[in-house]
């Protein structure tokens, strides 16, 4: 008899592992979840991560971490269906109102979460985060984008750059 | 309602080199700017990222951020110069004022861009412009694309590692000598792919009335082809010409008799007619044509009809050639 391929196990309990934040906290979630980074990907695939190890992630603290967990666990079962395939036009609207309400958060999570999704190399998340930051840049002039992000209101001197600047790259905002 | 005047003309120039470890890399630390903002505590590559999403021309605002951000959009792998970021707002009434403007603006913007550029150490994987190509004047695209055309050692220096060129939406009819120019510039191309775009068919089943008028300027523009300057120094590198759409005409005949005049490494001509469609009929009728051509330009056509299958695993097969 040979046995499943599959990493799912024969009882129908997924297999779980441990994630250790910088902050030391643990979260336990599925293989299949944790496996949506890239980073974790081989570690997890070798057998890492179960029973008592845990796998730390020294630059990921614990809020950040059950942020990006939350994304995993809810694209995870789209992912192991290899992406769109089978999955109904109800949910992928499902997961794109999942996406935006997700990315629907205060700029400083947003940033710790890209950098995040950028360590553990998880890609739908880094680009629906830099789609995030890019849509609040959409269509603003200087000042607005400046206001937006977060950006300290220019000096004089900075004013007269980005002055001459705006002359430089006149074809960008006619 | 849009049609001929609006063809568009793209061009991809995919500037391939082997695989290494991104120069980006070392940019991730020791990137200190003064600002107190948040998003400046990211490494390159994942502004980068953002920018990515962003038209050129929000992208090119964000550089008025602040000294670091002015780096970046020379930093970009990725350019896509497009005419639609260029239209003015509301809807696009194609004149020919608006067109000459969007045209200008977007061979602006791509200059600028590429003259940001001095050093080699970030590689552009992909250069993407898209710009109206006017029926009468289409020599004009050399001067829309390449800021000096008359001079292309300038471009060199840019171009002498670009390995594919894709020329899409070449509209049948138009003149091709200036694709000459792309092998005068790029010494290390390898693969040169021209497809041509039905826009004339389509174009007549939609407005029928102004047929003949159409058909004139066509017309006109094909007897324009000798205009570019004879090329006459051998291109040792070009290894296949690849094109879709293929009619085989006269005029495209000789351009690729032109091509393998100076193209002495040039062992792989594929031509293909893939599909038509004809749209306001509402049918779809296929006709694959397979064409050879060997050293005397000989031209050979099958044509077959076929179901919409059929039309899926042509365009999925890499399309024939014989010697």
């Amino acid at each position: 008899m040979a046995a499943p391929e599959s990493g799912d196990g024969n009882n129908g309990a997924a297999r779980m592992v441990t994630l250790i934040s910088s902050d030391n906290t643990r979260f336990e979630v599925e293989a299949a979840a944790a496996s949506l980074s890239q980073t974790l990907q081989l570690t997890i695939l070798d057998g890492g991560g179960g029973g008592g190890d845990g796998i730390p992630l020294p630059n990921v603290d614990s809020a950040t971490l059950s942020k990006v967990l939350e994304y995993c666990i809810k694209h995870a079962p789209a992912a192991a269906n290899g992406g769109a395939p089978n999955a109904t036009a109800v949910d992928r609207a499902e997961l794109e109102r999942f996406d935006n309400e997700f990315v629907n958060i205060d700029q400083s999570v947003l940033y710790s979460l890209i950098m995040a999704a950028h360590n553990l190399e998880i890609e739908g998340l880094q680009s629906l985060v830099a789609k995030k930051v890019a849509d609040m840049i959409k269509g603003k002039s200087p000042m607005e984008i400046r206001r937006t992000l977060g950006f300290p209101d220019p000096t004089p001197e900075e004013q007269a750059e980005m002055n001459a600047h705006m002359l430089e790259y006149g074809w960008a905002y006619e | 309602m849009p049609h001929s005047r609006e063809a568009h003309l793209g061009v991809s120039l995919q500037i391939r080199r082997p695989r290494k470890p991104s120069p980006l890399r070392f940019l991730i630390d020791g990137q200190k700017d003064n600002q107190d903002d948040n998003l400046s505590k990211l490494p390159n590559d994942i502004l980068l990222a953002i920018l990515d999403q962003l038209d050129v021309r929000d992208a090119a605002r964000t550089s008025v951020l602040s000294k670091r951000w002015r780096q970046l959009p020379a930093m970009l792998s990725r350019l896509v110069i497009d005419v639609k970021n260029f239209r003015s707002n509301g809807a696009f009434k194609p004149s020919m004022d608006a067109l000459v403007h969007t045209n200008v603006a977007v061979a602006k913007a791509t200059n600028s861009m590429l003259s940001r550029r001095k050093s080699s150490e970030y590689i552009i994987q992909l250069l993407h412009m898209t710009f109206y190509l006017r029926d009468d004047d289409s020599i004009s695209i050399g001067r829309t694309i390449w800021v000096q055309p008359e001079d292309p050692k300038r471009l060199a220096s840019m171009f002498h590692k670009l390995r594919v060129v894709n020329l899409i939406g070449v509209p049948e009819g138009c003149d091709l000598t200036w694709t000459m120019f792309i092998l005068d510039a790029a010494p290390s191309l390898k693969e040169l792919y021209i497809t041509f775009s039905h826009v004339m068919q389509v174009w007549n089943h939609v407005c029928e009335m102004k047929l003949d008028k159409e058909r004139r300027r066509f017309n006109s523009c094909r007897e324009k082809n000798v205009k570019w300057e004879a090329y006459n120094v051998e291109h040792h590198s070009l290894s296949t010409l690849t094109m879709f759409n293929f009619q085989p005409e006269d005029y495209i005949v000789r351009h690729i008799r032109r091509v393998m005049e100076v193209a002495v490494n040039l062992d792989d001509i594929k031509a293909v007619q893939e599909a038509r469609v004809w749209l306001v009929q509402g049918q779809v009728s296929i006709k694959a044509v397979q064409v050879s051509i060997d050293q005397e330009a000989e031209v050979f056509i099958e044509e077959q009809n076929g179901s919409r299958d059929r039309l899926a695993r042509h365009n999925s097969l890499p399309c024939y050639a014989a010697a």
